[in-house]
C-alpha cells in the first residue's frame, strides 16, 4: 500500500510529529476525552492509565496491520474492538499483577479503554491501511501523545487541586518512588476545583489554548488578505 | 457626528456602572455596620484586585486600558465582595478576582460577551474549590469587627473561628430534628430581625433605586421574588424536615441580593419581556429547589448561573411580535 | 377629542420646540441665482422644459416628468435660465444631479393663474390640480403626493399629520397656527376629491396653540373633524405609530395605509395642496425652521426652493465651528456640500455645534435600545447578527421593518450608531438579494435554453420517426397527435425566455436609485471604517479594518461604475 518514495526515517519523523503535536489525540482530536478527564486528578493515576492505553494502542495497531489483509471491510470494525478488547484485557490483568492498588484507584476505567475511540480511530484509519512497522510507529507516537497530556493535566490538576507532585509513585513504580512526592508550602490552600470535573474541563480547555498560542506564534504571519473582509460570495464578477 | 441621529443619551454605560455601584451603597452601610471592617477589607482588597487583573487582560489582548474606566470591573468587584464571607483571606480574594476578570470575563471576550456572570461564575468556583473558607461567616450578634482584628484574619492569616457562627441557611441545613419555630428560639439567624435581614432589605433599597432609574426592568427581580415564594410554600410545613418559611427564604442568603443585583447583570440575561419573566420566575425556583435538595450552603449563584445558560434559548423561544406582524416569530424562521 | 391608543417603545428627548416657534414665520430676502434639481426628490427623473437664456416668471414649469413617480418643478421667482448642470446635493455628498440655476431678475413677475373656488371644481379638476402642482411629502420623505393619492383608491379615512415629533422642528407648528386655513382648504379638497367619511387630526400635545388655531379653523370652515391629542413622544409622527396611536390598528407588514382605509397626510402637504388647488399655486417655497444651538435668529422662514444653503450661512453664529443638518437630529442627514439647494424634504436646518463623535464601547446587553424601540424589534440582536453578516438571522429578527428612527441609536448609553449598522446591512441584504435573482434568472434561462434544445433534439428524432412511419403509411392519426403536442412547447420555452429578456433589460431603470443609495450607505460605512481605522489599537486590528476599508472602496467603485453607465444610458443629455 505505503509507497517507498520517502524514507523510513522521514515517515517516523511524520509520525511522530502528528502524533505527538500537530494531530494530538487528546488535545487536537479531542479523542478519549472520557479517561483523560476523569483519572487525570494526579500524576500517577494519569501515568497509570497513560501507560495502560500506549501498550494497548501499539498492540492493537500491530495486530490490526498484520491482519489488515485477511479481514474483510464488511466486519473489521468488529474485529478491531475484539483485538484492542483483548490488549484492554491484558494490560488490565498487568496492572492487577503489578500495580494492584493503582488498579483499584483506576478502577473502570482500565476495561473503559476499549471505547476509547483514539484506539479504534488509529486502527481503523491508519493501521489497518498501512505495514507494521509504520503502524507500530504510529501507535508509538499516538499513545505517547495521549500519554503526555494527560500526564500534564494530572499533575497541573494534582498541583493546584492537592498541592503535592508525585504523590502516591510507588503505587506505580514500587519502593523506589516511595519519597517522590513534592509538598507546596503548608500556607497553601488547595483549589479542590482542579480535582472535580469542571477543574479537569477548565484546564483542559487552558491546554488546547496554550497549544493554539504556541502553534501561532510558531507559524509565519500570513501576508494580509483584502478579501477578508467580505463574507458576501458573488455569484458573478470578480473582486480584485 | 457623521449620520442621524445627531443626539443622544446623556446615559453612558460606565453612568450605567455608577449607578449600580450607588446601589449598592445602602447595602455595603448596613453590612459595615454589622460586620464591622470586614466588608470593607473585602472590599477594597476586591476592587484593587479586580482592576489589576482587568488591567493585566486588557494588556494581554493589547486593548486600550481606557476600558478600565468603564468601571464594569468595580460593579463586578463589589458584587463579589459582597458575595463573599467579610474578612475574607487576601488570597482567597486574589483568587476570585483573577477567576471573574479573566475565566469569566475575558476568556470569552470581555465586556458584554460573557455568558456568565463574572461574579458567580468566581463566586462558585470558590465556592467548591474552598468550601471551608467561604462559610466562615462572620456573626454578627457578636460585635463587629475592629480594623486592627480585620487586617490581621485578612492579610495576615490569623484564625477567624471565634468570630464566626451558623449563617441562617446552615442551622436549618443542620437543624438537629428541630422544627422551624424551635430553630428560631435557639438560633436568632433563623428569627425575624436577624442582622442580615437589614442587609437583605438595604438590597432592596438600592433595587428600588435602580427600578425608578430604569436601569433594570421589573420582570426580573419580581419574576424572581414570586419563584421564591411560590416554590417555598412547596417546601415549607415547619416540621423538622421543613424549609425555612417561603418569606424568610426572601431574607436570607443571596435571595434580594441576586434579584435585583445579579440576574439582572443585563450581559448574560435574557433581554426580552417575556425572558425576562421566565428567567426570573426559573431562577427563584431553582433557588429554593438547589437550597432545599442541594448540598451547598447557598443556591443563588447556582441558580443564576443555570439561567445564564438558559438565556439564549429563552430568548430564542420569546421574540417579540414585531409590529404588523401577525405573530412572534422563532429566531430560526425565515 | 378621540381616544389615544399607546403605542410601546419611544423616548423622550428633549424638544427644543421654543427656540423657533415662538413668533411668526419670515420671508428670506430672495437670493440672487437659485439651483433647482430637474428631478425633484432626486429619485426619479424628470426632464428640463427650459433652455439655457430662456425667460421666466414665478410658476413657469421648468421640468416634466419622466418617470410616474417623478413630479414637476416650477420657477419661485422671475429671471433667467442661467445655466443646466451637474450639482451636489444635500443628501448624497458625492452623487451629482443636474439642476437649473435661475438668476433673479428682481421684478417679481408671475405667471398668470386661474384661482377658483373650491365648490367650482370637480373632484377629477381637484387630484389633476395636484398632479400638475409638483407636490412631495412635505413630512421629510418627499414622496409625491399625486402618487400617494392615486394608490389610495379605497380610502374612507383621511388622518392629518401635525405631530412633528423630532425635536428643534417647529414648521409645522408654526403652519398649523398661522396657516391653518390653507390646511382646511387641502383637507376639503381632498375630501371631496376622494368622498371621505372621516377626517382626523392627530397633533402632539406640545402643541395647544395649534390646536386650537386648527380646531377654531375648522368651525369656521364648518369641517366635521375627530381630534387626537397625542402625547409626546417620539416617534409618534411615523406614519405607522400614527395610525397605531390614533386607531389602534396595524399597518400589516408588507400593506400600505391604503389596506386599511387610510390616507395620511402632513399639514404641510396639506397646505400646498389647498394653494395648488385653489389658488392655482404649484409648490415653489416651504416653510423652514432654522434653528440649533449655533443659530442666531432661530425661527420659521418661507424659502423659496432652490435657495443655496450658502445663501443662509447669515443664520450661523460667528465663530463657531458649526455642522448644518438637514432634517431633524433623529433623522436628517448632514449636509456635507453647503451650495446644495433647499428642496421640499427641507423641514429643518439644524445649525449645530460641531462635536466630536464618540467612540463606540461594546454593547452590554442593556435592552435599553428594546424598550425605545417603536416597532417591537430587537435591537442588540440586530445589531449582533448584522456584525456578523448573518442573513438569515437578520431576516428572522424583521430587520426589513425597522423604520430607522434612530431611537434605539438615542437611548444606547455606548454610543453605538445602530441605526448606520442597519442601514449598512439592508444594503448588503438587498444586494445579495438582486445577486440571487440576477443569477436566478441566468440560471433559468440556461435551464430553459438546454430544455428547449433538448426538445428540438426530441422533435427531430420524433418527426424522423413519424416520416418513417409515415413511409410505412401506418398510424396515420397517430402522427398528427404528437406533431401538435411537440410543436407548442418550443414556443412557451422562447416566451419565457423573452420575458425573462425584457426583465433584465428593464433593470437598470429601477436600480438606478438603488444604486445611489447603496453608494451613499458605502460612503458612510467607509467613513465610519475610517474612523475605526484611527481608533484601533494594535496592528492586527488595523490590517483588518484596512481590508474591509479597500474592499468598500472596490464596491464604491463598481457601484459607481454601473451607475454611471446607467446615467449615460438614460440621459441624453447629461
Amino acid at each position: 500500500m505505503s509507497d517507498n518514495v520517502e524514507s523510513f526515517s522521514t515517515q517516523s519523523k511524520t509520525l511522530a510529529k502528528e502524533g505527538l503535536w500537530v494531530n494530538n489525540p487528546a488535545i487536537v482530536q479531542l479523542l478519549g476525552l472520557c479517561p483523560l478527564l476523569a483519572v487525570s486528578n494526579s500524576v500517577v493515576n494519569a501515568l497509570g492509565l497513560g501507560i495502560a492505553t500506549l501498550l494497548v494502542l501499539v498492540g492493537s495497531n500491530v495486530v490490526v496491520s498484520l491482519i489488515r489483509h485477511q479481514v474483510s471491510d464488511a466486519i473489521r470494525l468488529p474485529v478491531f474492538v475484539m483485538v484492542i478488547a483483548s490488549f484492554t484485557t491484558i494490560a488490565q490483568l498487568l496492572m492487577q499483577a503489578f500495580t494492584y492498588e493503582l488498579y483499584q484507584i483506576l478502577g473502570l476505567f482500565i476495561p473503559l479503554i476499549v471505547t476509547n475511540c483514539a484506539i479504534l480511530g488509529r486502527a481503523d484509519a491508519y493501521a489497518s491501511k498501512q505495514p507494521v512497522h509504520l503502524a507500530l510507529i504510529d501507535g508509538l507516537m499516538m499513545g505517547i501523545g495521549f500519554l503526555w497530556v494527560l500526564v500534564l493535566l494530572g499533575g497541573t490538576r494534582e498541583l493546584i487541586g492537592a498541592g503535592t507532585l508525585f504523590a502516591g509513585m510507588d503505587l506505580l513504580l514500587g519502593n523506589i518512588a516511595a519519597n517522590w512526592q513534592l509538598n507546596l508550602s503548608a500556607a497553601y490552600t488547595p483549589a479542590l476545583v482542579a480535582q472535580l470535573p469542571p477543574g479537569a474541563f477548565i484546564i483542559t480547555g487552558l491546554l488546547i489554548a496554550l497549544k493554539n498560542f504556541i502553534d501561532k506564534r510558531l507559524k509565519p504571519k500570513p501576508t494580509e488578505t483584502v478579501e477578508k473582509g467580505s463574507k458576501r460570495v458573488r455569484v458573478t464578477g470578480t473582486i480584485n | 457626528m457623521l449620520s442621524s441621529p445627531f443626539i443622544h443619551t446623556k446615559r453612558s454605560t460606565p453612568w450605567v456602572m455608577q449607578q449600580v455601584a450607588l446601589a449598592l451603597m445602602p447595602a455595603i452601610v448596613t453590612s459595615f455596620y454589622f460586620y464591622g471592617w470586614a466588608v470593607l477589607s473585602n472590599i477594597v482588597l476586591m476592587i484593587i484586585a479586580c482592576l489589576a487583573f482587568e488591567a493585566f487582560a486588557l494588556t494581554l489582548r493589547k486593548r486600550s486600558l481606557v476600558s478600565l474606566g468603564d468601571w464594569s470591573a468595580v460593579v463586578t468587584a463589589l458584587l463579589l465582595a459582597m458575595a463573599i464571607p467579610p474578612a475574607a483571606n487576601w488570597w482567597l480574594i486574589v483568587v476570585g478576582a483573577g477567576l471573574a476578570m479573566l475565566l469569566a470575563k475575558h476568556l470569552y471576550g470581555g465586556l458584554g460577551l460573557n455568558p456568565f456572570n463574572p461574579a458567580m461564575v468566581a463566586y462558585v468556583v470558590l465556592l467548591i474549590s474552598y468550601p471551608v473558607q467561604m462559610s466562615q461567616w462572620i456573626d454578627p450578634a457578636q460585635s463587629a469587627l475592629s480594623l486592627s482584628t480585620t487586617l490581621d484574619i485578612a492579610l495576615f492569616g490569623s484564625p477567624i473561628d471565634q468570630y464566626t457562627g451558623a449563617t441562617a441557611l446552615d442551622a436549618v441545613r443542620h437543624n438537629a430534628g428541630l422544627t422551624i419555630s424551635q430553630l428560631a428560639e435557639q438560633n436568632p439567624a433563623t428569627a425575624w430581625g436577624a442582622p442580615h435581614h437589614f442587609v437583605s432589605l438595604s438590597y432592596l433599597l438600592g433595587g428600588l433605586y435602580l427600578l425608578a432609574r430604569r436601569i433594570i426592568f421589573w420582570q426580573l427581580p419580581i419574576a424572581l421574588i414570586l419563584g421564591v415564594l411560590v416554590a417555598g410554600v412547596f417546601v415549607y410545613d415547619g416540621s423538622s424536615e421543613s424549609a425555612l418559611s417561603p418569606a424568610m427564604q426572601l431574607a436570607v442568603g443571596g435571595t434580594l441580593m441576586g434579584a435585583f443585583f445579579i440576574i439582572t447583570d443585563p450581559v448574560s440575561s435574557p433581554t426580552t419581556t417575556n425572558g425576562r419573566l421566565i428567567a426570573g420566575a426559573f431562577a427563584g425556583v431553582l433557588i429554593v429547589v438547589i437550597r432545599h435538595f442541594g448540598n451547598y450552603p447557598d443556591a443563588v449563584a447556582f441558580a443564576v448561573l443555570l439561567v445564564n445558560l438558559c438565556a439564549p434559548l429563552i430568548d430564542y423561544f420569546t421574540l417579540p411580535r414585531t409590529y404588523g406582524h401577525s405573530k412572534a416569530k422563532r429566531a430560526t424562521d425565515e | 377629542m378621540i381616544k389615544v391608543h399607546t403605542i410601546p417603545g419611544g423616548i423622550h428627548p428633549e424638544t427644543h420646540k421654543s427656540m423657533s416657534n415662538g413668533s411668526a414665520a419670515e420671508r428670506i430676502p430672495t437670493p440672487d441665482r437659485l439651483w433647482i434639481p430637474v428631478s425633484a426628490g432626486l429619485k426619479y427623473e424628470s426632464e428640463p422644459i427650459v433652455n439655457v437664456g430662456d425667460s421666466v416668471k414665478r410658476f413657469t414649469q421648468l421640468t416634466q416628468p419622466k418617470h410616474a413617480f417623478a413630479v414637476a418643478s416650477h420657477s419661485p421667482i422671475s429671471g433667467t435660465v442661467a445655466a443646466i448642470e451637474m450639482r451636489s446635493v444635500v443628501a448624497m455628498p458625492e452623487r451629482q444631479v443636474l439642476m437649473i440655476a435661475i438668476d433673479n431678475d428682481g421684478n417679481n413677475e408671475s405667471e398668470r393663474r386661474a384661482p377658483m373656488a373650491l365648490d367650482e371644481l370637480s373632484g377629477a379638476q381637484i387630484l389633476d390640480r395636484i398632479s400638475r402642482s409638483g407636490i412631495q411629502g412635505q413630512g421629510g420623505a418627499g414622496f409625491s403626493t399625486q402618487i400617494k393619492i392615486a394608490a389610495s383608491k379605497q380610502v374612507t379615512h383621511l388622518i392629518v399629520n401635525g405631530v412633528e415629533c423630532e425635536p428643534y422642528i417647529t414648521a409645522d407648528d408654526r403652519l398649523m397656527r398661522d396657516y391653518s386655513d390653507d390646511i382646511m382648504l387641502g383637507i376639503q379638497c381632498i375630501a371631496k376629491a376622494m368622498q371621505l367619511t372621516q377626517i382626523t387630526l392627530g397633533t402632539e400635545d406640545n402643541k395647544p396653540q395649534a390646536f386650537e388655531a386648527m380646531q377654531n379653523a375648522a368651525a369656521a370652515a364648518n369641517i366635521n373633524m375627530q381630534w387626537g391629542v397625542v402625547p409626546t413622544k417620539y416617534p409618534s409622527g411615523s406614519e405607522k405609530q400614527l395610525i397605531q396611536l390614533l386607531t389602534g390598528q396595524e399597518v400589516a407588514n408588507g400593506k400600505l395605509p391604503a389596506d386599511l382605509g387610510i390616507l395620511m397626510l402632513n399639514v404641510g402637504t396639506l397646505a400646498a395642496i389647498g394653494r395648488a388647488v385653489v389658488h392655482d399655486e404649484p409648490v415653489t417655497e416651504r416653510l423652514v425652521t432654522i434653528t440649533g444651538e449655533a443659530c442666531e435668529r432661530p425661527g420659521n422662514y418661507w424659502v423659496p426652493l432652490g435657495t443655496p444653503i450658502d445663501a443662509l450661512q447669515t443664520f450661523a453664529k460667528d465663530g463657531a465651528k458649526a455642522q448644518w443638518i438637514q432634517g431633524g437630529p433623529m433623522m436628517g442627514v448632514r449636509v456635507t456640500d453647503t451650495t446644495a439647494p433647499i428642496t421640499q424634504v427641507t423641514n429643518c436646518l439644524l445649525i449645530q455645534p460641531a462635536v466630536k463623535s464618540t467612540s463606540e464601547m461594546p454593547c452590554i446587553r442593556c435592552s435599553a435600545c428594546y424598550e425605545a424601540c417603536p416597532m417591537q424589534l430587537l435591537p442588540q440582536q440586530l445589531l449582533w447578527h448584522a456584525k456578523s453578516n448573518n442573513e438569515q438571522k437578520l431576516k428572522a429578527h424583521n430587520l426589513f421593518d425597522c423604520i430607522e428612527c434612530g431611537a434605539c441609536d438615542y437611548v444606547c448609553p455606548s454610543d453605538i450608531p445602530l441605526v448606520q449598522y442597519y442601514r449598512a446591512a439592508k444594503d448588503e441584504l438587498r444586494a445579495a438579494e438582486s445577486d440571487r435573482v440576477r443569477s436566478e434568472h441566468a440560471r433559468n434561462r440556461f435551464e430553459q435554453r438546454q430544455a428547449r434544445l433538448e426538445r428540438i433534439e426530441q422533435e427531430k428524432i420524433a418527426k424522423r420517426e413519424a416520416r418513417k412511419k409515415a413511409a410505412e403509411a401506418k398510424k396515420a392519426a397517430k402522427q398528427v397527435d404528437s406533431d401538435t403536442t411537440t410543436s407548442d412547447k418550443p414556443k412557451a420555452g422562447l416566451l419565457a425566455a423573452a420575458m425573462a429578456k425584457a426583465e433584465t433589460s428593464k433593470a437598470p431603470a429601477l436600480s438606478a436609485e438603488k444604486l445611489t443609495k447603496q453608494v451613499s450607505n458605502l460612503e458612510a460605512q467607509l467613513i465610519h471604517q475610517q474612523q475605526l481605522l484611527e481608533e484601533a489599537g494594535d496592528d492586527e486590528k488595523r490590517a483588518k479594518i484596512d481590508a474591509r476599508i479597500k474592499n468598500t472602496r472596490i464596491k464604491i467603485d463598481q457601484a459607481k461604475a454601473k451607475l454611471a453607465s446607467i446615467d449615460d444610458q438614460e440621459q441624453p443629455n447629461a
